[in-house]
Parts: C-alpha cells; sequence; structure tokens
C-alpha cells in the first residue's frame, strides 16, 4: 500500500513520484516547519476515533484475536492522547523544547541561541513484530517535526497507511510529511534512492537487517538503529512469591515470547541445580494455569514447528544434561548452561542458575542485546542488583506483569526516540 | 529367508494390504537389529518405554519412538561398524544443517531394488537413445549430495545421446550453465529423440520463466518426459502449484502433463515414491506414512494435515526406521485417487513453521528459520 499526499497511489504513480520526490522534499524543506502542537492536536482527535468499531474489524481482519485488539486500541487511545504526547515531548525534548534557549556560556562573551531542530527526512525501515509499529515510528517523526518515509514490512497488513491516512484527514497538512512505499527490501534501487533521500535511517530489525542496512547506507546519512532484543527474568529465592511468578507466566502467555521486551527464560540467584529442578515443577503448573487463561490460536505451522522442536529436544535431552517439563500447552527446561539465549518461544522457557556474583561475567558480552528484566527480590536486595544489572547492559527493570507494557516518556532500548530523531542547532 | 529381503523383493509394489503381516515382520526385524548394535537408539526406544513386543499389528506401528531429521543431523548413529559402510549420501541440507546417511550392501541392494521396481512399474526404462537436460550438478568426484547422484541414476534408465547439465563443473567449481540449457533445448527440439528433463521443481521452474522471458516455445519430440524430484518445498516463497508447473511445462515445452512425473524421496528413508497418472504420491508395500496430529503427536485420519512421519526397515546401516520430518503433510484414502492404485497417497504441504512470523527477539531469525536449498 503506498500513501502519498493523503492519497493511496498504485505502483506505477508511486515510481513517478519517486523520479520526483526530491523535489517534493525540498518544496517542504523551504516551508515554515512542523509545530508539534499540530501533531499533537491530530493524533489527539485520532486516539478519541481509534477505540472505534471500524479500527476492531480492521485489526480482526489481520488476524489479531478480539480481546487482544481491544486491548491494542485502548493502548493506542492512551498513547495518542495529548496527555501522553505532551508528557512524552517534555520528557524527551526538555520543559522548553519548543522554544530558542539564550544561553551564556562561561568562557564565552556573547550569548548563545539553541533550539532543538528536526533531523529533516526520516526513512523508517519498520519490522512487522508489533502491529502498526510503523505508524507509531512515523508519529515519533512527525513529533520531533521531521518528513518521514516509510516503507512497510510485507506483512503488515495495510494498518500503518490506515492510521496514516486517517491522520492526514484530520490535519491536511501533515499529507506532505508523510510518505509511505510498498517498495521491497529486495528493490534495491528503489532503497537506495531513499535512502540518499534521508537525513537519516530509522531501521528497526533485527541483526541481519541491521547488517545490510550498514552495508548500503552512505557515511553521510546518520542510522537510527532499534535492534531486536533479549528479555529474561532475574529470581532470588525471597522473590519467589506465586503473585510474582505468575506475572511472568502472564507475559510468557500473553506475548508469546515474540516481542523484545517478552520474558525467554529465567534466572536462579543460585549454583544448585536441585532449586532448579524444583523450581520447573512450580512453575510449569503456574505456567500452564496462566496459559489457559490467556488462549491464543495458533497457525498449524508454528504449532507443528514447536511440538517438532520439543520432541526434538527430549530426543536430545537423552543424550544431554538438560530436562524438559512439559505440561498440555506449554514447556520449562532445565538447563545446566548459564547462557543468555531466546527460547524456542510459544511458552516454552528456559530455567538456568545465575548466581549473583555472575551476573556481570555471564551477561556482559551481550550488551546491546538485552533489554528488559524481570527482577523479583527483596527490597532489601534490590538496589544491588539493579545497579549490577545497569552495568551488564540491561536498560529496564520492573516486574514480570510489566515487563512488555510502558509509560509515558519511558525510554526504548535505553534511549530518548525523540532526542534521537532530532538535532540541537545554535546561532551565536 | 529374512523378512526385509522378503518385503523388498516382493514384486508388487503397492499391495499394501497383501503385505502387512510382512511389514510388520521385517520391521520387527530392523528395529531388533538396531536395538541390538546402536546403543544411543537402544537408550532412545528404552527411555520411551518402548518394547518391539508392543507391535502386535500394523496399527502398532506408531509405538515406535521416532528420530527426527534434526536429530539425525547433530547425531551420527551406526548399527554396522563403519567398514560396512559402502555408500555415503549427504542430504541437500536445508537450513545449512546436512545428514550424512551411510549405506552398507544390503540396504543399498533394497534400495536400489526399489527404485528400479518403481521404474518398471511405471514404464520409465526406455532402449530409445534419450537426450537429457538435468538440472542439478554435474558428477564430479567432489559433490557427494544425493540430489546429484539420484539424478545420475535416473538418467540411466534410458540411453543417453547427450546430457547437458544446468551447474557444470569448471576449474572455478560449479557454475550456471543458463546458455548451454537453452542451446539444447532448441537443439534437441529439432531432433527425433524424445527428451527427459530431471531436476528440482524450483530450478525446472526458473528455467521455464527464463523461456518465457525470453519467448522460447518448443514442441518436444513425443515421448519427451519432464522428472521432478528433491522437494516442492523450495517452492513455497514462490507459491507455485504443482499443477501450474505442469501448465507451463506444457506451454512451453510441449511436454503434456501426463509425462511430468514428479519424485521424493529422502536420503534418511530412500524409498521412492512416484506420482502417479493422477500425480499422487501413492505410499508403496516398502515404507508406511503415518501423519501425526501438530500438537500431540497422535495419528489423525485422513484428509487431516500433520508432520509427516515415515516408516521403512530399508536401513540396517543406521537406525532410521521411524523418522519425522519437518514437512507437513496429508494422507488420502487412495481408492478416492481413481488410478486403480488403493494404497494411501500423502501429499506434502510444505515445511513447518512460517517465514514471516512477527517477532523482534534476537536470534529469532535463525531460530525460526527460512526456507533454503
Amino acid at each position: 500500500m503506498n500513501l502519498i499526499n493523503g492519497k493511496f497511489v498504485n505502483q506505477e504513480e508511486c515510481d513517478q513520484i519517486l523520479l520526483e520526490l526530491d523535489s517534493h522534499i525540498q518544496k517542504t524543506l523551504s516551508n515554515s516547519g512542523l509545530t508539534p502542537g499540530i501533531v499533537v492536536d491530530a493524533c489527539d482527535k485520532l486516539s478519541k476515533s481509534i477505540n472505534q468499531q471500524n479500527y476492531l474489524e480492521s485489526l480482526i481482519e489481520i488476524g489479531i484475536p478480539v480481546d487482544l485488539a481491544k486491548e491494542y486500541l485502548s493502548e493506542a487511545e492512551i498513547k495518542l492522547s495529548r496527555k501522553f504526547l505532551e508528557y512524552k515531548l517534555r520528557t524527551e525534548l526538555g520543559e522548553n523544547f519548543n522554544q530558542t534557549r539564550k544561553k551564556n556560556p562561561p568562557f564565552q562573551k556573547e550569548d548563545v541561541i539553541e533550539h532543538t531542530a528536526p533531523l529533516g527526512v526520516l526513512f523508517h525501515i519498520t519490522a512487522g513484530n508489533v502491529d502498526a509499529l510503523p505508524a507509531m515510528s512515523a508519529i515519533e517523526g512527525l513529533l520531533a517535526g521531521n518528513i518521514n518515509i516509510l516503507k512497510l514490512p510485507h506483512e503488515e497488513g495495510g494498518l500503518s497507511a490506515k492510521i496514516l491516512k486517517e491522520l492526514i484527514e484530520i490535519e491536511p497538512a501533515l499529507a506532505e510529511y508523510i510518505y509511505v512505499f510498498d517498495y521491497s527490501s529486495k528493490d534495491i534501487t528503489a532503497m537506495g534512492k531513499l535512502v540518499d533521500l534521508a537525513d537519516a535511517v530509522v531501521v528497526w530489525g533485527g541483526d541481519n537487517a541491521i547488517q545490510s542496512i550498514r552495508k548500503m547506507v552512505h557515511p553521510n546519512t546518520k542510522i537510527i538503529e532499534w535492534g531486536h532484543k533479549l528479555s529474561f527474568a532475574y529470581i532470588t529465592k525471597d522473590g519467589m512469591t506465586n503473585e510474582n511468578l505468575r506475572g511472568i507466566a502472564r507475559n510468557i502467555c500473553e506475548t508469546n515470547q515474540l516481542l523484545c521486551n517478552s520474558c525467554q527464560g529465567i534466572f536462579i540467584d543460585t549454583e544448585d541445580m536441585d532449586v532448579i529442578n524444583q523450581f520447573c515443577e512450580r512453575f510449569i503448573q503456574l505456567l500452564e494455569d496462566e496459559s489457559k487463561k490467556v488462549q491464543r490460536e495458533l497457525g498449524i505451522g508454528i504449532q507443528s514447528q514447536i511440538t517438532f522442536q520439543l520432541y526434538n529436544n527430549e530426543l536430545e535431552s537423552l543424550f544431554s544434561d538438560f530436562k524438559i517439563y512439559r505440561s498440555e500447552n506449554c514447556s520449562v527446561t532445565a538447563y545446566t548452561d548459564m547462557k543468555v539465549e531466546p527460547s524456542i518461544k510459544f511458552r516454552n522457557c528456559w530455567v538456568k542458575r545465575l548466581p549473583q556474583h555472575k551476573l556481570l561475567e555471564i551477561l556482559r558480552p551481550h550488551k546491546n542485546h538485552l533489554q528488559t528484566v524481570a527482577l523479583l527480590c527483596s527490597e532489601k536486595e534490590k538496589m544491588n542488583i539493579v545497579e549490577t544489572l545497569w552495568r551488564t547492559g540491561v536498560v529496564r527493570i520492573t516486574s514480570g506483569l510489566k515487563m512488555s507494557s510502558t509509560y509515558a516518556g519511558a525510554a526504548h532500548d535505553g534511549e530518548y526516540p525523540l532526542r534521537r530523531y532530532t538535532k540541537i542547532v545554535s546561532v551565536e | 529367508m529374512s523378512y526385509r529381503r522378503k518385503l523388498f523383493t516382493y514384486g508388487k509394489m503397492n499391495d499394501s494390504a497383501g503385505t502387512e503381516q510382512l511389514f510388520l515382520l521385517a520391521m520387527k526385524e530392523n528395529l531388533h537389529c538396531h536395538y541390538k548394535n546402536s546403543e544411543e537408539y537402544r537408550r532412545i526406544l528404552d527411555a520411551r518405554g518402548f518394547s518391539i513386543r508392543q507391535l502386535e499389528t500394523i496399527e502398532d506401528l506408531h509405538k515406535i519412538p521416532a528420530l527426527t531429521t534434526l536429530f539425525i543431523k547433530s547425531h551420527q548413529l551406526f548399527s554396522v561398524p563403519s567398514r560396512k559402510i559402502i555408500t555415503k549420501a549427504t542430504s541437500s541440507g536445508t537450513n545449512g544443517r546436512k545428514s550424512v546417511v551411510g549405506l552398507d550392501i544390503q540396504s543399498g541392494y533394497y534400495a536400489l531394488r526399489v527404485v528400479l521396481t518403481s521404474f518398471f512399474h511405471y514404464k520409465l526404462f526406455s532402449i530409445r537413445p534419450t537426450n537429457y537436460i538435468i538440472l542439478g550438478y554435474e558428477p564430479h568426484s567432489s559433490n557427494k549430495i544425493s540430489t546429484a547422484k539420484s539424478a545420475r541414476g535416473l538418467a540411466m534408465i534410458a540411453p543417453a545421446r547427450h546430457k547437458e547439465y544446468a551447474l557444470k563443473y569448471t576449474k572455478n567449481g560449479y557454475e550456471l550453465n543458463q546458455e548451454g540449457i537453452i542451446e539444447a533445448i532448441l537443439r534437441y527440439s529439432k531432433q527425433r529423440s524424445p527428451v527427459r528433463f530431471i531436476g528440482f521443481p524450483s530450478y525446472m521452474y526458473f528455467l521455464l520463466k527464463t523461456l518465457q522471458e525470453k519467448n522460447i516455445k518448443v514442441k518436444l519430440p513425443p515421448k519427451s518426459k519432464v522428472f521432478f524430484g528433491g522437494g516442492w518445498k523450495q517452492f513455497f516463497a514462490e507459491s507455485i502449484e504443482k499443477k501450474d508447473l505442469y501448465k507451463m511445462v506444457e506451454e512451453i515445452l510441449g511436454v503434456p502433463k501426463e509425462d511430468c512425473m514428479d519424485f521424493f524421496g529422502a536420503v534418511e528413508h530412500p524409498v521412492l515414491y512416484c506420482e502417479c497418472p493422477n500425480h499422487h504420491f501413492h505410499i508403496p508395500v516398502y515404507s508406511r506414512v503415518i501423519i501425526r496430529d501438530s500438537k500431540t503427536l497422535q495419528p489423525v485420519e485422513f484428509g487431516q494435515v500433520g508432520l509427516v512421519n515415515l516408516i521403512s526397515p530399508l536401513i540396517s546401516s543406521m537406525p532410521f526406521s521411524s523418522l519425522i520430518t519437518d514437512d507437513l503433510g496429508v494422507m488420502f484414502d487412495g481408492s478416492k485417487c481413481g488410478c486403480g492404485i488403493t494404497t494411501p497417497f500423502v501429499e506434502l504441504l510444505g515445511r513447518v513453521g512460517v517465514q514471516n512470523l512477527k517477532t523482534c527477539s534476537v536470534n529469532a531469525e535463525e531460530l525460526l528459520g527460512g526456507v533454503s536449498h
């Protein structure tokens, strides 16, 4: 789906526009620019209409279960609201982000005028892992005042284009700041042209996607990477309450372990494998209980892949020292190693030992791949562990239940997106 | 005479009903041999609480703890000493990992018998000199990939007048010989000898697309044939139906769909499955197929999709009596086919998993895998 100037256009028109895109962009850049206020107003209006039937239907159409779709919509309603966005702008860009700031630095006679300015043109290469992520990425680009060119992931289903079109209908001034192209990432000519036009390429995706973009982008263009991440739980003896564990189980079931911030596995502060095995016996039951509460139909392709993998692991376990605990809808595997790794997903998590004194040694090599840790421990232990975890590369520490939720002004992977999409300019 | 020998020299390859008891006895014989000689396999059967005595009827075959195609990539299980291995083949290595299969003299002989019986049955032998287009590797001592071997085997069932390979061995290694193939097709089309094409369906598809782009259409001599094999799984990215490919073959090469034939087999399970005239893979007497539920792994009814479990006592050198593959398939009542063969037929639907799964956790691409050759 191609969205240009607020209208859906076919591939032919799209190719034509691509040839002239440079001059379109120059024309927009020569105008007075986009103020955050316009974007916030439009988003706030959108947030009031988003929770209505037509969106629910669109979500269900692309295969999202009804209960999850409703949840997404109420989440979107909050995230697009004035209150949320204004708080986000102030947190990320500072209280006076929209004004010029007069400064009188030491060792300098004259005053300096500073201003937060957009980077200019952002080319978002988005991934389809979170529904409507491309639209949210573009909205962040808009809040920072940029022209946004989007390449949609092919499995996106048109949801982002629909949201952005509606936003333009609410505020037509946004039309020239939003371009959605349906080019495949294999279309090197089109991709190359879009990359060249951008001041920064915003890339969402796995290591492979990021590596291929790094090769493609000229040093004259900035790359803003939002890579794939890994999250897990860390539990001490004192934190092992049923309520805490249920939170982790809930996250595993709700996200099917597909998100950057989904719990892939559980580390326990122990050196003793007996503790791990006892924990597995207890946790598999909690996980099964939550699994039954959060029903998610898997396609036969995925279901059989998981079954095949689990059965294979069972055979492997006869020749290795890991142990699989299985239940009807989930599994928990007790490993003797301490490696951080992704799970086989869909409610199949690993459990490993990791005594506190080894946290840094084991986790640090994974530095920028680490993201969220659900930390379950006593208040007394908390600060100590938190400080060590920060040094390993982990950027967010929360409870099991909250692993995959966010708050207004929250950093993403340890950084404020709006700061990455803007620059500080100065005049003396 | 051993039961295995009786089974693999049994002439009527579609008489599954008449060989139920024989198949069961051959399986038991084969399992006994692996249980005795492969320590790893013994460990698996024991750990899963299986005893060969549990096999009372043919319906009990699902009770045999199956290995997986993934498991045999990381474990080399042998039931005979290595000096008894006469031939080694390597699977074409989906997702980069290959399985090595070694056959002893007896297994190699039975595998050959199965292939020959199938070729006789489907009247593929011919004494007429034939031109070949082989959409695969030119034989070379450095290449142990089984598809190269089977393509060579297929090219022996009618005497070769000329052979042209899509992947020619040059001093720089294998190189694509597209020009040579197209020239050969044009040349062959003007001769009287029939032409036989052999190779992966995906290669055939790319060849046909190239011919289409170059506006080349020929009418190959009568009795020309197009043999596929090596799996349709590579096709899923292109979403091409078999019948559409056959249609393209007819339009571009002038070979009717009756003369297109697909084969499937695997080095780990060297029973050859050939398409019947209605383009179905009937299961011959030499093997049984069980489709297993995608969640519980229990056998499912005809018409239901599940994981494909291939069962055969063919190999005595490695304990591959029962293998669960990572392919999805569905099995149908043979009598519904209409070709006269009444044994069930199986349709392969592609690999488990989906390519474009939505996930952003690290390493998921590798874990979930793409479809590769």
